[in-house]
């Protein structure tokens, strides 16, 4: 089921980049994006490093965790510092996955700058680094701890007691972590001593919920590399659906209250000496000064306060007072946490009426288009919409883009499905009767029963960018066809209010038949525009990549589409060359949706410069 | 779901797992744990695993990404034979090398990626058709024990079904829903020729046809 959803993405999406989680290529987007995501990128770093290094001095510099930090060492800097960017990439990781917000971004007024929506672009790469971040920084995370587990139990510190994780000095880890509470909140508990049963367990919570944690993000993080996403996308879907047990844990896991700092610093300024230990362990002041400072004392023993005037020394004027930090995790993530619920309840919400199919039809090489109508349903050009079927599947949701879309005097929408899989095959099992699968068109049936379809979207997509350029060329491979379908039907509408004066459509495909798909509609797009004296608005070039000899046309009555069919691969330079020529000087918005290799060639072309001044803009389409 | 490899996730986890036996065990070790052979174990351990597991096994259908350089480790890891080609033999492996890690704090997490690994490997050798509705295979063989009818019957049953491909060129499917684990195979032609009869040329009998 995911296989195929995927297959069919891969020939119409092609992935942001073949990230795997073992080879880095994190680097990659900053060197072939050189624009306003290398500033996002600049600017997400520097925020990591500053919130890191801060953390860092603050635990090995700051007073209040002088006793902390002589117990625990690095690993408290460490941790802590781990722990401050990894509240930053929790709470940053939520924001691209809220696509409504993203989409209506993308429509609305207030982002009017191209390449500001060109960041939207690349909200699951900033997804995928926020997630690579939190990996690397868990593991710098649990070592640090481990570490401190051990210092905890060996650096037991007799004189502040409550400082102590572990109960006595030599203490296994192991119990430390797991089963301090068990048996002390259980005497504690007995005793009626609520303070320290909840100390006691403030030890474990930390200790159980990070380790859960940890496996959490073991499976999801397993789960969601290149391969298995290109394969079982299945599994991907279902352990990424863990992510909402981790959140819960992290906020568990950050209650603890394990590490404290000193509240009383200004009577108990740290490295102050008590008079009272050093009276009792019979060392006169003197020698104290002494040994500890090494220093000749100046002559007179009657001037201490000249002394401690020059050395800075302080008397403790009483015992240091620590308490628990504030969880600043929970400020972190509930902001984003709630948005992204929000976001999750609204689109529940909208997409829980079924939506009315008004008609499916059957179109040669596995395709099916489905016209359905909803109320309340608007959609921009280049959107896509992801199909629900109780019927098919009780939890799959599967994207199709739209290939047309509701204008104001039409509510009808439309997806085109290929039939790759088995959740696809088992939907036009449902819709279409298996004999009239053949026949293109289906006889009207009164009594049909079509099964319950709900949708969700719609969501935005780059290609929507293909109307605000002045020239764009669109290369479709095979089904990749499909968003730019759905701006061919809106030209048909009516092409003035969009800034688009000429539109080049470069469809390559396999086999012949394919191109029926949308033969009509390219027919009537030629024509209208040959009717209003504006033949050079759409240029269409189809090509059969792969051919046994024979002459092949799409069908008689289409004469513009047949004289416009070449037989082999597009030779994609000549053809740069000679957009470059006729539209010189101006920005040409490149826009593919194919196979992988497609992309990469017409990635690198529209980089390369030319001689008439013209420069392609690749906008890349990624899978969110 | 039933669609799933399972395989191919079990073999990224164990992937994972050995990094993070690693990691666990430079901690332990560095951070001079005590006991901290229990690291040093878990380093070597886990250099085993990844080794193990770096090459991705081919899939059943469909064309697998392989991982850059995993030829040379392929070619070291199909020289063991059987025991690296098969998935319960490689389940039961990372679970009893799994356990030493699991008495130091600093590898138990280790301990406890890799117990997972080792249940999805298992999980992946259940035949979809039959998740949910198979019975176990004590209960099969006890069948086999009551009469020799029975027994050869059963038996031929078995290796029908569950007879094992022997000519494996590559590293095996990522699916492997009808490979017999040879101990298994060993066992039920004992477990036949022990209620006292030779094991025929195998033929199914339409009584137990599921």
């Amino acid at each position: 089921m995911g296989e195929e959803m995927w297959r069919k993405r891969e020939e119409v999406i092609f992935s942001e980049y073949s990230f795997s989680f073992y080879p880095l290529n994190i680097f990659a987007p900053f060197v072939l994006f050189p624009d306003y995501f290398c500033l996002l990128g600049f600017i997400w770093l520097s925020m990591n490093v500053l919130l890191f290094w801060k953390t860092f001095l603050l635990y090995n510099q700051g007073p209040e965790y002088h006793y902390l930090h002589q117990m625990l060492g690095l690993g408290l800097c460490l941790s802590r510092a781990s722990a401050s960017v990894l509240n930053l990439n929790c709470s940053l990781i939520l924001l691209p996955m809220c696509r409504t917000l993203l989409a209506y971004l993308r429509g609305s007024q207030k982002v009017p700058s191209r390449r500001t929506r060109r960041l939207l672009d690349k909200s699951r790469t900033f997804h995928i680094t926020c997630g690579v971040t939190i990996c690397i920084f868990s593991g710098v995370h649990v070592a640090a701890h481990l570490v401190n587990a051990l210092n905890f139990s060996v650096n037991y510190n007799e004189d502040f007691v409550e400082l102590n994780a572990a109960r006595y000095r030599d203490e296994d880890p192991r119990k430390l972590l797991f089963t301090t509470a068990i048996s002390e909140c259980s005497q504690a508990q007995h005793l009626g001593n609520i303070a320290s049963a909840s100390q006691a367990a403030g030890i474990t919570v930390p200790g159980l919920t990070g380790v859960c944690m940890v496996v959490v993000l073991f499976l999801m993080i397993t789960a969601s590399t290149y391969a298995i996403r290109v394969s079982n996308y299945d599994i991907f879907w279902y352990t990424h659906n863990l992510f909402f047990v981790f959140y819960m844990l992290l906020t568990l896991h950050v209650s603890g209250g394990l590490l404290k700092y000193q509240t009383n610093l200004d009577t108990h300024p740290p490295g102050c000496i008590s008079l009272n230990r050093t009276s009792s362990q019979n060392i006169s002041l003197p020698e104290y000064f002494s040994e500890h400072f090494h220093e000749p004392f100046p002559e007179g023993f009657s001037k201490p306060a000249e002394f401690t005037q020059h050395k800075f020394v302080k008397i403790c004027m009483e015992e240091p007072r620590f308490q628990a930090n504030f969880p600043q995790t929970w400020l972190w993530i509930s902001g984003p946490l709630c948005l992204y619920c929000a976001e999750r309840l609204y689109r529940y919400i909208r997409s829980n009426k079924p939506v009315t199919i008004i008609s499916v039809i059957s179109h040669p090489s596995d395709v099916m288009e489905i016209r359905m109508v909803k109320e309340n349903f608007k959609a921009r050009p280049g959107q896509y919409i992801t199909l629900h079927c109780p019927s098919v599947s009780a939890l799959e949701n599967h994207p199709f883009t739209l290939t047309m879309c509701p204008t104001e005097t039409k509510a009808t929408f439309g997806v085109h499905l290929k039939i790759v899989g088995d959740w696809t095959e088992r939907f036009r099992d449902l819709l279409l009767p298996p004999s009239s699968q053949d026949s293109e068109i289906l006889p009207f049936i009164q009594s049909r029963n079509y099964p319950k379809l709900y949708i969700d979207g719609p969501f935005g997509s780059p290609f929507e960018e293909s109307l605000n350029y002045e020239v764009s060329l669109c290369v479709a491979g095979g089904i990749g066809v499909t968003p730019f379908a759905s701006i061919l039907n809106t030209l048909l509408d009516d092409w003035k209010p969009y800034k688009l004066r000429r539109l080049y459509f470069i469809w390559v495909c396999r086999d012949i038949q394919s191109f029926r798909w949308f033969a009509d509609l390219l027919c009537m797009l030629h024509n209208k525009f040959w009717q209003e004296n504006r033949p050079d608005y759409v240029n269409i070039q189809l090509y059969l990549s792969q051919t046994d000899g024979i002459q092949k046309i799409i069908g008689e009555k289409y004469h513009a589409l047949n004289s416009r069919l070449f037989i082999g691969r597009p030779r994609w330079k000549l053809l740069f060359d000679e957009i470059a020529k006729y539209n010189r000087g101006k920005t040409v918005g490149v826009f593919c949706c194919g196979p992988n290799s497609l992309s990469k060639t017409l990635h690198k072309l529209s980089n390369q410069n030319n001689s008439y001044g013209t420069r392609f803009e690749y906008n890349k389409e990624s899978f969110s | 779901m039933g669609q799933i490899e399972w395989a191919m996730w079990a073999n990224e986890q164990a992937l994972a797992s050995g990094l993070i036996l690693i990691t666990g065990g430079i901690v332990a070790t560095a951070g001079r744990f005590t006991q901290w052979y229990f690291g040093a174990y878990s380093i070597v351990a886990g250099v085993f695993v990844c080794l193990l597991e770096y090459p991705r096994g081919k899939r059943k259908k469909g064309s697998t990404m392989e991982r850059w350089g995993q030829k040379y480790m392929t070619a070291v890891v199909k020289l063991f034979g059987p025991f690296t080609r098969n998935y319960y033999v490689r389940a039961v492996l990372h679970l009893l090398l799994s356990v030493p890690a699991g008495f130091l704090l600093a590898t138990i997490l280790g301990t406890a990626c890799l117990a997972i690994a080792s249940g999805i490997y298992l999980l992946s050798q259940v035949p979809p058709a039959r998740r949910g509705d198979c019975p176990p295979l004590a209960v099969r063989l006890l069948v086999c024990v009551r009469g020799k009818g029975a027994a050869l019957s059963v038996h031929a049953f078995h290796v029908w079904k569950w007879s094992s491909a022997s000519s494996l060129t590559d590293l095996p499917p990522a699916e492997l829903s009808f490979r017999t684990p040879s101990c298994c195979q060993v066992l039920i032609w004992a477990v036949a020729l022990f209620s006292g009869g030779h094991p025929r040329a195998p033929r199914l009998p339409a009584a137990m046809h599921s």
